[in-house]
């Protein structure tokens, strides 16, 4: 199979391709030319010199050694006037080389400095660059960069001048991605990113908590931490929409069917910083039934944090604890039926086997642990916010919120008999947090009562100060419920 | 007296020589540079027509 690239949709500078045909195309021409030259004098050098006569043969002399002086001085010249030639085509290419390669590893090098790159939100491919559409002629040209092409733009050979680089504002050209062909914004190049899935089993409401977070953010939070705020594709804000609607009218968010989830992508703008794209992913909860299914998550090759729910209610010690409350809500509250530590355990083997984790190696990037539905039969109380509300007062006034509720949840969790899957946790990251949150805010019911989530936007927050400081800051939040 | 004269003739007959010698080498030499004058010249005219008729940018397609 051949690695060489298909050849770019554009006209070649001409140093660097046809500038050398045309020397070769020179050379034998003029050499032809230089050959014809002398076989004519020859030609009229012979009839001359067979004549009788003492002055044609002078002339006979003349034309032969006209035709002498052709072969022997005119291939002196025709050598030394190819040397210059194939001089001249050299140091021109060497010349537009060199300048080509200073602005592409200028480009290259402010771009990795502001931390831009392409991730497609359909099938998660990183890339430096997308492959662009020429706005004259639709050609799909895959290495619009400074290039034997071009120094500063490409002429598409329908004759449209492109940008090459981004300082001439390529980025506004329509785009695709090199993989799957999915259509990209500029934002999918031109910003940096932050990449959080959120993860657990099926029926801990992941789609819940991503949406009512989405919300919140959007709606509120945004504006609090001086951030403006666009969705980078009309496919996720029309999802934003539905889901929020749908939120109002007291319903739950659709069942999510994909596996290989589809990003929500939120840009995120800061006056005087580089903008920011939030990929956030929702994956099916069937993804982590085996380790294959998280395999094709390509996005935790360059992980920025990740959020791991879990539902209670899949504690076997919770779950009997309140056995006859489940029984009556059952519907309502559709208790995961998969262990926790089970689905921890395939996301660490799908990390091991596909993403360059080593076995027993340590998750390097922030890991927010969120117990979901905490609104439950008043498991608020026991592990929520007001458990850390009452545990605070008891405590000196130097204890931060953050360490009583990470003691909090962990002491509950192991004496929910889930100690091995704390262990696991924190030995397997080197940043782990706990929250609760209740992503509906209530008990699912049959009336139109609009859901209000509570505490689902601060793990994100937490993951997101954590990997971009700059954007939200490394200050502890406030958190709700916490006034 | 006769001996000097026949001298001086000998002289004389061998300056005529050496400068007939020498305007025969002046002439060759006028015409190798002549010779070697077109060869170049014809060699350089023809060396610019071929580059004139090969060289063409590449164009768009319209």
């Amino acid at each position: 199979m051949s690695t060489t690239p298909a050849p770019a949709p554009a006209i070649r500078s001409y140093f660097f391709g046809k500038g050398f045909r045309d020397l070769q195309q020179t050379i034998r021409a003029s050499w032809w030319r230089n050959q014809e030259s002398a076989q004519h004098h020859f030609r009229r050098c012979g009839p001359l010199f067979a004549s009788d006569e003492w002055g044609e043969r002078a002339q006979a002399v003349v034309f032969g050694t006209a035709g002498v002086s052709v072969m022997v001085f005119g291939t002196a010249v025709f050598l030394a006037a190819s040397a210059v030639h194939v001089v001249i085509l050299a140091v021109l290419l060497a010349l537009i080389y060199t300048a080509f390669t200073v602005v592409y590893l200028a480009e290259r090098g402010y771009l990795l400095a502001r931390r831009f790159f392409t991730v497609c939100p359909v099938c998660h491919s990183k890339a430096p660059l997308p492959q662009y559409f020429c706005p004259g002629c639709g050609a799909v040209h895959g290495r619009l960069i400074p290039s034997s092409y071009g120094i500063l733009r490409h002429t598409c050979r329908c004759g449209h001048r492109l940008p090459a680089t981004f300082f001439l504002g390529r980025g506004a050209l329509r785009s695709r991605c090199p993989e799957c062909a999915h259509a990209l914004e500029q934002s999918h190049t031109e910003s940096r990113k932050l990449f959080v899935p959120v993860t657990g089993a099926k029926s801990v409401g992941k789609s819940a908590f991503l949406y009512t977070a989405l919300q919140e953010l959007v709606e509120h939070r945004a504006g609090e931490l001086g951030l403006s705020h666009r969705f980078v594709e009309t496919a996720t804000e029309c999802d934003f929409e539905r889901t929020r609607d749908q939120f109002a009218r007291g319903r739950r968010p659709d069942v999510t069917m994909d596996t290989l989830p589809r990003a929500l992508t939120l840009q995120l703008d800061r006056p005087g910083q580089s903008p920011r794209v939030l990929y956030l992913y929702d994956p099916a909860g069937e993804a982590f039934a085996d380790t294959q299914g998280t395999g094709l998550h390509k996005y935790q090759d360059y992980l920025s944090g990740l959020v791991f729910l879990v539902d209670p209610f899949a504690i076997p010690a919770v779950a009997g604890e309140y056995r006859e409350q489940l029984a009556a809500h059952a519907d309502a509250l559709r208790p995961s039926a998969v262990p926790v530590d089970d689905t921890f355990a395939r996301i660490l083997i799908g990390m091991e086997e596909f993403f360059g984790l080593k076995k027993g190696g340590r998750i390097k990037v922030p890991v927010a642990v969120v117990l979901n539905k905490a609104d439950a039969f008043g498991l608020e109380d026991r592990v929520g916010e007001r458990a850390v509300d009452a545990r605070m007062e008891a405590l000196p006034a130097d204890a931060t919120r953050e360490a009583v509720r990470d003691a909090l949840i962990r002491e509950q969790l192991k004496a929910w008999g889930e100690g091995p899957f704390v262990q696991q946790l924190e030995t397997r990251c080197a940043r782990v947090r706990y929250f609760t949150c209740s992503s509906l805010g209530r008990m699912p019911d049959a009336s139109d009562r609009a859901f209000e989530g509570r505490g689902v936007l601060e793990p994100l927050l937490w993951i997101i100060g954590e990997a971009d400081g700059a954007l939200v800051g490394r200050r502890r939040l406030p958190l709700l419920g916490a006034a | 007296m006769a001996k000097d004269d026949n001298g001086a003739e000998a002289i004389g007959a061998l300056l005529v020589l050496v400068m007939i010698v020498m305007a025969v080498v002046a002439a060759v030499a006028a015409l190798m540079s002549a010779g070697a004058v077109y060869g170049a010249g014809t060699a350089l005219y023809n060396y610019g027509v071929s580059l004139r008729e090969s060289i063409q940018p590449e164009r768009a397609a319209v």
